[in-house]
């Protein structure tokens, strides 16, 4: 069996997301459901309902400390953020137990990601995007493949860090030389299976080349501008060492303000420490 | 420099950055308005999360000296091969940039001690 065959045979067995996503996905079908029918879905998990309230009160969504209850982070984040907000917290909890690889941990993933996460949101807000919903967690998963390689192939991932360090190349690049198959396909499969929407799946798989074929999506662009530009700023670590050079035409979808990534840089790094927190600790 | 604050954040006799526009565009406030308290409440009535503002303390440098900068620029140019195209992608060099400079002081300091 070849490395992507592997990949593929423990995706088919990768454990399916938690009874509280499932429960939620399946209660928003419900054109009537309630915050309050909902609310008491998700208070079930006591352990979970409070992560999200700590995660609804992060200084990015604006709300800092004002949101007590999860009927209140309903009504004021939406339904679609919360259930977003457990499906990444879901996803952090089952990618979390992989050991380290040649210095690269799924925690220091999971950091680069949060900061990918929190600064393609503020992206989307820049830009006037009206939903937003999906921005957080379109950072949030983008390097999903990655942790699925290092969680289920981690000899055949040393040799690619290695070959990274050695020839200094993209991860990507060292990727398909060594397993000839990337993080973004990998990860885009796993999306798949996990019936994510098609906008999440893009972004998995497009992340690196910031469009698809020709199409203008700005989840995908800004992605690929937060994923870079918090490779620069050494937010956490994706196991790239070099800066890839941006897609010129995202700053064309993008139309963002002028001085924009000096702007939020502050913020960002502020947001990123305290969501980490948030978001890592037992 | 503008600085992305949250309504939240927002204070008393701050002044706008940039201006306050609708989701269609439309411009709500303009830009260099000075904000007061009542604006929390009408910003977030009208659904803004975020809005920029004018930096008064503008964020202290830190001085570096152009050795320091030099060497950085020296061990960045592995890390980033490509030369910048627009003021966004100058913007990432000098992320970078300062984040190198950092490690190079960091040398420096480790060395004297």
């Amino acid at each position: 069996m070849n490395s992507f065959e592997k990949i593929i045979h423990n995706i088919k067995s990768i454990q399916t997301l938690p009874t509280i996503y499932t429960s939620i996905s399946e209660a928003l079908k419900d054109p009537f459901i309630t915050p309050e029918k909902l609310s008491r879905i998700i208070s079930i998990d006591q352990v979970a309902s409070l992560k999200i309230l700590k995660v609804a009160n992060s200084p990015f969504y604006g709300f800092r400390g004002s949101i007590e209850t999860i009927s209140q982070a309903i009504l004021y984040l939406g339904f679609d953020e919360v259930k977003n907000i457990i499906f990444a917290l879901s996803v952090v909890n089952i990618f979390s137990k992989g050991g380290t690889n040649l210095g690269l941990k799924p925690a220091d993933l999971w950091r680069h990601s949060i900061g990918v996460g929190i600064a393609t949101r503020l992206i989307g807000n820049a830009i006037g995007e009206k939903e937003l919903e999906n921005y957080f967690l379109a950072g949030i998963i983008h390097d999903i493949g990655e942790l699925l390689f290092l969680e289920f192939i981690p000899g055949e991932y040393k040799s690619v860090l290695e070959l990274v360090i050695k020839k200094n190349c993209t991860i990507r690049e060292a990727e398909t030389e060594i397993l000839g198959t990337d993080h973004c396909k990998a990860g885009q499969i796993l999306a798949e299976k996990w019936k994510l929407p098609t906008s999440l799946q893009d972004v998995i798989l497009f992340h690196h080349d910031g469009i698809k074929d020709n199409q203008r999506s700005k989840l995908i662009a800004s992605v690929h501008v937060a994923d870079i530009f918090v490779l620069a700023l050494e937010l956490g670590n994706s196991g790239d060492i070099i800066i890839p050079e941006p897609n010129f035409d995202v700053w064309e979808i993008l139309q963002l303000p002028k001085d924009f990534l000096t702007s939020i840089k502050k913020k960002l790094i502020d947001d990123y420490k305290q969501t980490v927190r948030i978001m890592l600790s037992e | 420099m503008p600085k992305l604050i949250t309504i939240r954040e927002l204070k008393e006799g701050m002044e706008l950055a940039v201006p306050v526009r609708n989701k269609f565009s439309q411009v709500l406030l303009t830009e260099n308005t000075k904000l007061e308290e009542s604006h929390r409440k009408i910003l977030l009535l009208w659904g803004i999360q975020n809005i920029y503002v004018k930096n008064a303390e503008e964020e202290k440098e830190l001085k570096f000296d152009n050795a320091d900068i030099e060497k950085a620029k020296e061990q960045l140019k592995t890390r980033f091969k490509w030369n910048f195209r627009n003021s966004f992608e100058e913007e990432i060099y000098n992320a970078a940039l300062m984040e190198q400079v950092k490690k190079v002081r960091m040398i420096h300091k480790n060395e004297f001690v």
